[in-house]
């Protein structure tokens, strides 16, 4: 319902992105940004066929290798020279007229007689041959390429700019039966085809079956059989389930603890293989497939997708976030990313770090232990990865909240003093001034250096809980900042959303280790270190938490090298922060394992408690 | 005031402005040309009766689900009988959807039946040139009447066709009608042929391509922004379905993965029908049923050549089987006061997209950019946003991509290529290499390439295939989830694009050349050199700091050079082109990436406004 018509090859203008808007009627997947560009099995067609009549008057067959070996009828083969039937003759331009008398011509009249292959291109001054060489005592032997490195070479000639300009010189010749060139060559100027005409449409001199005269036959051959898979926009590889049941937030499965982590092949054969999580090769996801021939009757059973996840349709209301607590003005959201959400995304990584390194690692599993359970190891290496990703996220969380903080301050919205980076746990909870003891809740618990026991993972699960009071506090960032449109420099609603929406894949990450682990409950050294956490002066730990310091101050240096927009003394200072981790945690590694003695797990708080002998 | 002026001044105070065409006089002004809206769109195939409604893209609003594109239901176009039978002639009314459903209640899946609108421009006496709608009014104020606009459709399935190099194998389709003709006008395909000829269809078996139909003018309800009386035609495409000679029935499939050959052996794997007993319609007598891409002399063209069904099993003779897919031209034709004035539009007939809020990361739109317009040149008010765009269609891809199934494919094939003679599995076949090409790509030793997926994946060796059970599921395909749904920020991919561009430079895989920068032979000349900081600012200007860069990346690769065809670690990592040759994004791509970095690099304007505003532009 446009008032112009929309050209493909509009060049972009909006900015920010806006998604390509189809006609009145039309869903987004009939536009061309919904189609993937290359280019070939069962798709919408084959954008490779533009390529068969690149030069105006042509047209080319880009011929492959014979099954018995090349036997020199390989490249790019001329199929016919016809200025007739090629609309673009019809144009007015100077070179497009002699190109026709020459095809009239002399040129035409030997293309032909016999069998002619493309010899070389020349654009720019650049002449490219489509023949490799060889040397043999002292003579050259032209080697012709195979038909896809031709298309490839073919595909690379530029669309010139200026209509009037002959740009392109191209040679034929023929061969002889070995495959080498003989004869005198036809030379042809011209230009590489527009492959769109003025309204947006490749051109009509492509007869309707042409450009899809390549694909699969049928269309379903290709579409279970191609071993590309560069297409999984439209074709995925991995899915999520479908939800069954109430779900949560974010769209994924609220009493299930595997639907949102578990990746299922989507092209299983449905019915028998419903649930099958997908494997890491092909070989061994075949047998779980489709087949070939049943593909062409059953490929409506496949499911469509969105957001990664099974499903019949879209939501049929979307699952909002409710509003949350309101910050009063900008200091309150500077006040409290700086003494609340900055030190609850450190203390949080510092804790999942712990409980990460108090987890064995699967070369530690022995072999009467993999007879007794032959999950272990693998159970083991899910959680590991799981836990660390989680603990990675979180120091991530921490590094946008600075970003946050300091795209305040350039922003002019730093009450006074200006941005300082914030890298530091929150304190030990107060004990209580009654009992003299720390307090026993979820918000205390979890500031606490513990093992990955399933009581830990309990509270892990507790704390990532959307609605959960920590959750929440993101939530509300992301509302004032929904509230205030126009006040704060763009992107901050961006990060704050990120981290809102990272808390519900922790509480299903943690969930789903919980689980895996359940199964040894009743045997929690099998999947436990015998570590202690060792005391703040220990002597076996310095070396350690000094490679923490090391992170620590690296960080600081480069958020405020960000801070200032200096990103190379920035990107140093990250560098240097990675490799201190690197080594922080192989040493972190070294303690828990203990090598034959109790491990260790090292007081990561340390370094910021107050000593104890100062005022 | 004529009447459709009154309207457009009652409505104008609707929710946004009335199009340009809305208050002008229909009768006024001199048609110069027609032209059809959207000029090409995808259909896509589905044995439902209903079409799929309309649906666009935006960003998801949910805080929970972090910012990505979602689906949701757009106004859709209905049919509805004059007669109220169901029968045509059918109008259109406005219907919108609460949701969107893929499939009927019976499974079958909706299809994807676009729409084409028809359009004038109209010079005005003051020179101005304006879209206007093509109606039955604007035309009788013309003295033309619907019936004097003709439509001509040709629909081809050419894919036997291109094989045995003969048009008794394709299967065309004509139909022209007037624009009053109302009735759907079925697309039935035939095979063109000789006396001499078998015809691969038959012409008392025609292959059902689809139809197209156009609409009785609904007067009543337009807006000033949409008219239902506008000409608009429809292609419905076929159903998706498989058609054969009458032995096409049972088949037994090859047991092995995509790509293989079962071995000549007298048993394979399971045995299915390939085709509904209604669809054996095709003669069995033709060169098509038992092409065999392995017999010599059979055409080359095009690859891959083992794209039919029975290529894979046994000796390879194909079953003679084509499908109902095709494409087609639409072409619609006016004669007003002796000129004739034409409208061309193309249609494409595809399988469904069954993630349709995942865009590709190179859709057939970057593909024809990238043929058709010049170099990128980045600008401060776009390309900011046009990266960010970019970067989110990564994502959108890569949520889906099995990357541990595509890193051990891609390894084992490079040990194929370089001939190790150790096997795929051997860490160190490729010792001297890099990137790395055999089991310790993406590993702690591919340096400088891999960085954090080592950290990422602390209970993964130098293995080819990875360590991946019922519980640890696919670690290399979760480090690319997590890292790259971050890049879809805006705020977190401008600050690491500034931060690293060398890193970026180096990790993202270079297409192949543009002609005129390749070595005329390889090996021989040196390859041309595509300098790093084309875009900087004069340092004068921008006290820009360029770093020096330890290294040069290449900027391209030659399909020449068998090390350019090497799958690595670069991004996309291990995907493949279509071609058979490792992904890149398009050179146009590339080059407004790298153009972008050398911005970000030397220029304080770009790094302090280069963040993109919110997308629903109401957020802060």
């Amino acid at each position: 319902m446009g008032d112009a018509p929309k050209p493909l090859n509009r060049a972009a203008t909006t900015c920010p992105p806006a998604y390509p808007e189809p006609v009145l009627g039309n869903p987004a997947s009939t536009l061309m940004e919904s189609g993937v560009g290359n280019c070939y099995p069962g798709l919408e067609f084959d954008l490779r066929q533009l390529d068969v009549r690149f030069f105006p008057g042509l047209t080319f067959e880009f011929l492959g290798i014979e099954p018995s070996g090349p036997d020199g009828t390989q490249g790019a083969h001329l199929v016919n020279a016809d200025v007739e039937s090629d609309p673009i003759f019809e144009e007015d331009a100077g070179w497009l007229g002699t190109l026709k008398q020459q095809l009239n011509g002399p040129e035409g009249a030997a293309l032909g007689d016999g069998e002619w292959y493309l010899h070389w291109v020349e654009q720019y001054g650049k002449r490219i041959a489509l023949y490799d060489f060889d040397v043999f005592q002292n003579a050259v032997h032209m080697i012709p390429y195979e038909g896809e490195t031709c298309w490839w070479v073919i595909r690379s000639i530029e669309a010139d700019q200026d209509p009037d300009t002959a740009d392109l010189t191209i040679a034929l010749t023929r061969r002889d039966a070995a495959g080498q060139p003989v004869g005198n060559p036809v030379v042809l100027r011209g230009k590489r085809r527009r492959y769109l005409d003025g309204e947006g449409m490749i051109p009509d001199v492509y007869r309707p079956g042409e450009l899809t005269a390549s694909m699969c036959s049928p269309w379903t051959h290709d579409f279970r059989d191609c071993a590309c898979q560069y297409w999984a926009s439209n074709h995925p590889d991995i899915v999520l389930g479908p939800v069954r049941g109430p779900s949560l937030e974010d769209g994924t499965s609220s009493d299930d603890p595997a639907q949102a982590v578990t990746f299922i092949d989507w092209m299983r054969r449905r019915g028998s293989a419903r649930d099958v999580s997908v494997a890491s090769t092909l070989e061994r996801a075949r047998a779980e497939q489709y087949d070939p021939y049943e593909m062409n009757l059953r490929w409506q059973e496949l499911d469509f997708v969105l957001q990664g996840e099974e499903t019949d349709g879209t939501p049929t209301t979307p699952p909002m976030a409710g509003l949350r607590h309101a910050y009063a003005s900008t200091a309150e959201v500077i006040q409290d990313l700086t003494e609340e959400l900055a030190p609850l995304e450190f203390t949080l990584s510092m804790v999942y770090l712990y409980a990460y390194f108090s987890l064995r690692a699967p070369d530690e599993v022995t072999s009467d232990q993999r007879r007794a359970w032959p999950d272990l190891a693998d159970d083991l290496r899910a959680a590991r990865q799981t836990l660390l990703s989680v603990a990675l996220s979180e120091m991530t969380h921490m590094r946008w909240v600075n970003q946050i903080l300091w795209t305040l301050d350039r922003a002019g919205h730093y009450p006074e003093g200006g941005y300082v980076p914030v890298i530091q746990p929150f304190q030990p909870a107060y004990a209580d001034p009654v009992t003299g003891l720390p307090p026993d809740d979820l918000e205390a618990r979890v500031r606490k250096l513990r093992p990955a026991t399933l009581s830990a993972l309990a509270d892990f699960v507790e704390v990532e809980r959307p609605a959960n009071p920590l959750d929440s506090e993101y939530a509300g960032l992301v509302d004032h900042l929904r509230r205030n449109p126009g006040t704060y420099p763009p992107g901050l609603y961006e990060l704050a959303v990120r981290i809102d929406s990272d808390g519900v894949q922790h509480y299903q990450k943690f969930r789903n280790i919980r689980e895996l682990l359940a199964r040894y409950e009743a045997h929690p050294l099998l999947v436990l270190r015998d570590i202690e956490l060792a005391p703040a002066d220990d002597a076996a730990v310095k070396p350690a938490l000094g490679h923490l310091q090391d992170i620590v101050g690296a960080l600081k240096d480069g958020y405020d090298a960000e801070h200032l927009d200096d990103m190379p003394r920035a990107e140093a200072c990250i560098l240097r922060s990675r490799d201190a981790m690197r080594a922080f945690q192989a040493e972190a590694e070294r303690l828990a394992r203990g090598d034959g003695v109790k491990g260790l797990g090292i007081p990561f708080f340390a370094l910021w408690e107050v000593p104890k002998n100062a005022t | 005031m004529i009447e459709e002026e009154k309207n457009c001044a009652s409505r104008a105070s609707g929710d946004g402005p009335c199009a340009d065409w809305c208050c002008s006089d229909p009768a006024k002004g001199q048609v110069v040309g027609l032209y059809f809206d959207p000029p090409m769109a995808i259909a896509r195939v589905g044995s439902a009766r209903e079409p799929m409604d309309a649906y666009r893209w935006k960003i998801d609003e949910n805080p929970h689900r972090g910012m990505q594109t979602m689906i949701e239901p757009a106004p859709s176009l209905h049919l509805e009988s004059a007669r109220g039978d169901g029968h045509w002639p059918h109008r259109l009314v406005i219907k919108t959807p609460h949701r969107i459903t893929f499939k009927d209640r019976r499974g079958r899946v909706r299809p994807v039946a676009p729409f084409f609108e028809l359009w004038a421009r109209v010079q005005h006496p003051d020179g101005r040139i304006l879209a206007v709608p093509v109606t039955r009014r604007f035309l009788e104020a013309r003295g033309a009447r619907l019936g004097d606009l003709v439509f001509r459709v040709d629909a081809g399935n050419r894919k036997a066709q291109s094989r045995t190099k003969l048009a008794s194998c394709a299967a065309v389709a004509h139909v022209s009608f007037p624009a009053d003709s109302y009735r759907p006008h079925r697309l039935d395909a035939i095979s063109p042929h000789t006396r001499d000829q078998v015809p691969l269809v038959r012409p008392d078996a025609p292959l059902p391509l689809g139809m197209v139909q156009t609409f009785l003018p609904n007067d009543e309800d337009w807006s000033c922004r949409t008219r239902l009386d506008q000409i608009r035609l429809r292609f419905t495409p076929g159903k998706g379905d498989t058609f054969g000679p009458p032995d096409a029935t049972i088949a037994t499939a090859s047991p092995r993965p995509p790509g293989d050959f079962e071995p000549a052996v007298t048993e394979y794997g399971r045995n299915h029908r390939m085709t509904r007993p209604e669809n054996r319609i095709l003669s069995p007598d033709t060169p098509w049923s038992g092409f065999n891409f392995r017999t010599g002399g059979t055409p080359k063209w095009p690859t891959p050549q083992d794209s039919y069904d029975g290529a894979r099993e046994g000796s390879g003779d194909g079953w003679g089987t084509i499908d109902d897919t095709c494409d087609l031209m639409i072409e619609a034709t006016l004669s007003i006061g002796g000129r004739v004035l034409k409208a061309l539009a193309r249609a494409f007939s595809g399988p469904p997209d069954f993630a349709p809020d995942r865009r590709p990361m190179y859709s057939i739109r970057d593909e024809l950019d990238d043929r058709e317009l010049p170099p990128p040149v980045p600008d401060l008010a776009t390309t900011p946003g046009e990266i960010l765009d970019l970067f989110r269609r990564i994502f959108e891809t890569a949520s889906l991509v099995n990357l541990d199934q595509r890193r051990s494919w891609a390894l084992a094939g490079n040990a194929g290529i370089l001939g190790s003679t150790t096997g795929p599995d051997d860490a160190d076949w490729d010792e001297g290499l890099s990137p790395r090409l055999g089991p310790k790509s993406m590993r702690a030793s591919d340096i400088p390439f891999a960085e954090i997926t080592p950290d990422y994946t602390p209970g993964q060796g130098d293995t080819r295939v990875s360590t991946s059970g019922a519980s640890d599921r696919l670690p290399f395909t979760q480090v690319v989830q997590q890292v790259h749904a971050r890049m879809a920020d805006s705020p977190v991919l401008q600050e690491f694009l500034a931060r690293r561009p060398d890193r970026v430079r180096r990790i993202v895989r270079p297409p192949f050349a543009r002609l005129a920068d390749l070595p005329q032979r390889v090996g021989v000349q040196k390859p041309a050199q595509v300098p790093v900081g084309r875009w900087d600012l004069p340092e004068e200007e921008s006290g820009g700091r360029r770093r020096p860069s330890d290294d040069n990346p290449p900027r391209y690769r030659d399909p020449r050079n068998v090390m350019d065809q090497t799958y690595d670690m670069r991004m996309p990592p291990y995907m493949r082109h279509s071609m058979g040759v490792p992904l890149s994004i398009t050179r146009r791509q590339y080059d407004l990436l790298m153009g972008y970095l050398d911005k970000l690099e030397t220029d304080a304007r770009w790094r302090s406004n280069a963040a993109v505003p919110d997308a629903e532009g109401d957020h802060g």
